[in-house]
């Protein structure tokens, strides 16, 4: 008040006034800059905790498709056809629950769910009923599964890696 | 649901033709597949033995559309019967997505390059 009624300060009362004027603009800047600061930070921080999240979601799906692939490889298709299920649903809550780091994978992912609907209601007609054509088939579409899901998981991990390293 | 699953065999026959819709193989045997663009929709057409089999699926893998037509069900039908058409549709889809799907015009033109050679 005291500079805009008279600009020019005249003695050290009026000094004083203008410093501490100054002093209580700086601060409340320095503390908006600092709430900023923090509120990216959070920001930044739960990014990261969901980043983490989907990348230990992403390990366990790669860990069930793996199964699966060592079960077919083994010809064990009961227990094939039980990680397939487990393998729909797990996929299924996954990309609801990552759908905004999943979404550049979105259709491969939808494709790699048809194809798992395709083989449990394929193994359900048991395993007697599979040709070799069917065998080899389902060998190279669980081996794709597995490598789309490592696939995302390992790029989650080193996502995660760059920004530690460049913190 | 006949009228519904011709409707959508003889668009997805026509966009084939086009180009537009690509098939890949799925699980079983005679099985291909194709997911429209934005994931939300996939169809599945197989034959199998005598059965031919139309399939719609939402994005949660649902079954909305499941029609599966035998041979016996067409046989002693009136000529212009829908069963026979869609019958006739479906092998002729699964006939074209297979053809796509295995890229069979491409392969057969290299065979024939690879036995010129011999």
């Amino acid at each position: 008040m005291i500079l805009i009624e008279n600009p020019i300060p005249r003695d050290w009362f009026d000094w004083s006034n203008a410093s501490v004027g100054i002093v209580g603009l700086a601060l409340t800047l320095w503390a908006v800059w600092q709430a900023k600061g923090a509120k990216d930070a959070a920001q930044l921080a739960g990014t990261r905790i969901r980043q983490h999240n989907a990348e230990v979601d992403f390990s366990a799906l790669a860990r069930i498709a793996r199964e699966l692939h060592g079960y077919v490889e083994d010809d064990r298709m009961s227990e094939a056809r039980l990680r397939t299920t487990d393998l729909r649903s797990e996929l299924a809550t996954a990309m609801r629950n990552h759908a905004q780091f999943v979404a550049h994978e979105a259709g491969r992912l939808q494709e790699k769910q048809i194809d798992l609907k395709l083989i449990t209601e394929g193994l359900n007609g048991g395993p007697g009923s599979l040709s070799s054509t069917e065998r080899i088939r389902l060998l190279r579409i669980t081996g794709e599964i597995l490598e789309a899901l490592a696939g995302l998981s390992g790029q989650f991990r080193s996502q995660a890696d760059k920004e530690v390293s460049n913190v | 649901m006949s009228e519904k699953s011709q409707s959508f065999v003889d668009q997805l026959l026509e966009k084939t033709r086009e180009g537009k819709i690509s098939w890949t193989t799925a699980f079983e045997d005679g099985q291909f597949k194709t997911v429209l663009p934005g994931g939300q929709l996939a169809f599945v057409v197989q034959v199998k033995g005598d059965a031919r089999r139309i399939l719609m699926l939402d994005e949660r893998q649902e079954a909305v559309l499941d029609e599966t037509i035998t041979k016996a069900e067409t046989e002693g039908e009136p000529e212009h019967h829908p069963k026979i058409k869609l019958y006739a549709g479906i092998g002729e889809l699964q006939d074209l997505a297979r053809s796509q799907a295995l890229q069979v015009n491409v392969k057969l033109v290299q065979a024939e390059q690879l036995l010129n050679l011999i």
